[in-house]
């Protein structure tokens, strides 16, 4: 079980280029957190650092000790990270790549059975162990992501970072994805999303941050708000 | 899964097998195969002083380029690269036309390993400037260091006398010349370690042929594992290239013949591999000496010439 995460003047530097600088935020268990904001604005740079994959300044603490004090395995069984596309270059199944999932919990040169009933599970969670023998690349967009989504979960992490999750999917996966999430974050995961899917995901989240500039600029997406943040008139989102 | 790779594995093993068996066997000279078994005449010396060892040499050399050419497309995700895309075998050939020029022609080898080794720490500095290793500069770096050593090749030859310059041109064109067990064994230890250290890693090859974030958020240390494969498949090329000279067209059309065919996964990628790669160069080297009754054809044209057009047919079947 996850205590969840705290930053504190955590900042991340792309060059010269300061791409996010959070003043304070605490994660926890229990919460499906989605994270929204206009494009450029840190979201992706926020999921990344919290998956280990940035360089920063700061505090970044997840269960009390710094991100940089955690070796690279220990860290992946702790946080399962889904970045916002993956495009392969080399002829891997479907189910290879889910099975990539189970890395940081096998230690020999195959997997185990258990590996593989972990990576059945979730591609029959995400709906897609029928394409288990396809070739990756074959994949539409939707179904590419749904079985990084299943890769994700194979991890068995207690930490979910999922970098827009739902970009590519259809109405029915996009419920299928977040009602997925919203059960993990009930049951006890800390899980947080960086989303465009605002009407879909403030039905399901239990916390908002919105980001702005590389800052947080809200916790919430109330109308003055997202006219702030988004720099646009709201009424086509959250109007009726 | 683990099945599917012990039958491939075993396979392949069976071919390069069959392959051992039958190449020591042809040849230009008509064996007295009655008395080939027996020592001390002279079937039993061209069989196991002059064939075998070469055989031997061919099969390492083969199985030792298509495993660098395999870990290269992997590291740089282009399954286009190969053992010299990445400038340490022009480095090599560079240090081997130098020793043929400055009269040293003994010391081809120990040049060839210097050369090697000068564009090794070269690119790598270059490509280790920035926050990681990166793939694209890696490419890039190895590219340039290609084209520098080429120029200077060509540069060193345009002064070299006829007599040198033949043998410069003769060395560029690669080949399995005949050698003493004791290369064969000296290249044997070195290849078939460096294969176990990078066979060793093959599910770490798997999530680093996806992406760097990818192995990394898995519990990959992306960067010593990069060094590591750059190394190990210097390391092959090099030690082969001062033996051989350059031998196009294996190292990057084996590896990808083989995922056409078999997928991706490294756990089978690189045993079959070598396997494969080592029996292919056998044949093609078979060829190479018995095709032409009087003259030998450089080996670099038959591995082309015959994998060329079956490596077309490959593509277009449908997989």
């Amino acid at each position: 079980m996850s205590r969840g995460y705290r930053l504190s003047g955590a900042s991340v530097r792309y060059g010269s280029h300061l791409a996010l600088s959070v003043d304070a935020l605490d994660l926890s268990p229990g919460e499906l957190t989605v994270i929204v904001g206009p494009n450029g604005a840190g979201k992706s740079t926020l999921v990344a650092l919290l998956a280990g994959l940035r360089r920063y300044g700061g505090i970044c603490e997840l269960d009390g000790r710094p991100l940089r004090a955690w070796t690279r395995t220990e860290l992946s069984r702790a946080a399962a990270f889904v970045p916002q596309s993956v495009d392969l270059q080399f002829p891997f199944t479907a189910y290879e790549v889910a099975l990539m999932g189970r890395a940081p919990h096998a230690d020999r040169l195959f997997e185990s059975p258990a590996d593989h009933a972990h990576v059945e599970q979730s591609m029959r969670e995400t709906g897609t162990f029928e394409l288990r023998d396809r070739d990756f690349r074959t994949l539409s967009g939707g179904e590419k992501q749904r079985v990084v989504l299943a890769a994700a979960l194979a991890q068995s992490a207690p930490v979910l970072l999922l970098d827009e999750p739902a970009a590519h999917l259809d109405p029915k996966y996009q419920l299928a994805v977040y009602s997925l999430l919203a059960a993990r974050a009930k049951s006890g995961a800390l899980v947080a999303a960086v989303t465009h899917d605002l009407r879909l995901s403030r039905r399901f989240a239990t916390r908002t941050i919105a980001l702005r500039a590389g800052r947080i600029d809200a916790w919430d997406l109330d109308p003055s708000t997202f006219a702030r943040v988004f720099d646009v008139d709201p009424e086509p989102w959250l109007g009726a | 899964m683990a099945r599917r790779v012990i039958l491939w594995v075993a396979a392949s093993a069976g071919v390069l097998a069959l392959v051992l068996a039958v190449a020591p066997l042809l040849g230009p000279a008509r064996l007295d195969w009655s008395r080939a078994w027996t020592p001390g005449t002279e079937a039993h010396s061209i069989l196991f002083t002059i064939r075998l060892p070469r055989v031997l040499l061919a099969a390492l050399a083969g199985g030792a380029l298509a495993t660098a050419g395999l870990l290269f497309q992997t590291l740089v995700r282009d399954s286009l690269a190969d053992p010299y895309t990445l400038g340490v075998s022009s480095g090599a050939s560079l240090g081997a036309v130098s020793a043929i020029f400055f009269g040293v022609q003994q010391w081809a080898g120990v040049t060839g390993l210097a050369g090697a080794a000068l564009v090794l720490l070269a690119v790598m500095r270059v490509a280790s400037a920035g926050r990681r290793m990166s793939p694209h500069t890696l490419l890039l770096a190895g590219v340039t260091a290609n084209s520098i050593n080429i120029a200077l090749i060509l540069f060193l030859h345009s002064l070299a006398d006829y007599g040198q310059s033949f043998t410069i041109v003769r060395w560029l064109m690669g080949g399995i010349e005949p050698s003493g067990y004791g290369t064969v064994a000296l290249l044997a230890g070195v290849v078939v370690a460096v294969a176990a250290v990078v066979f060793a890693r093959a599910r770490q090859w798997n999530l680093l042929a996806v992406g760097e974030e990818w192995a990394e958020s898995r519990g990959v240390d992306t960067a010593p594992l990069v060094r590591l494969g750059y190394v190990a498949g210097s390391l092959l090329t090099a030690s082969v290239t001062c033996l051989t000279g350059p031998i196009g067209f294996l190292g990057w059309i084996v590896p990808h013949a083989l995922r056409l065919r078999a997928g991706a996964d490294h756990r089978l990628l690189i045993p079959c591999g070598f396997l494969l790669g080592a029996a292919f160069l056998v044949v093609c080297d078979t060829v190479a000496r018995t095709a032409l009754p009087q003259a030998e054809i450089p080996v670099g044209v038959i591995t082309a010439l015959a994998g060329g057009p079956f490596f077309l047919l490959l593509l277009r079947r449908p997989v």
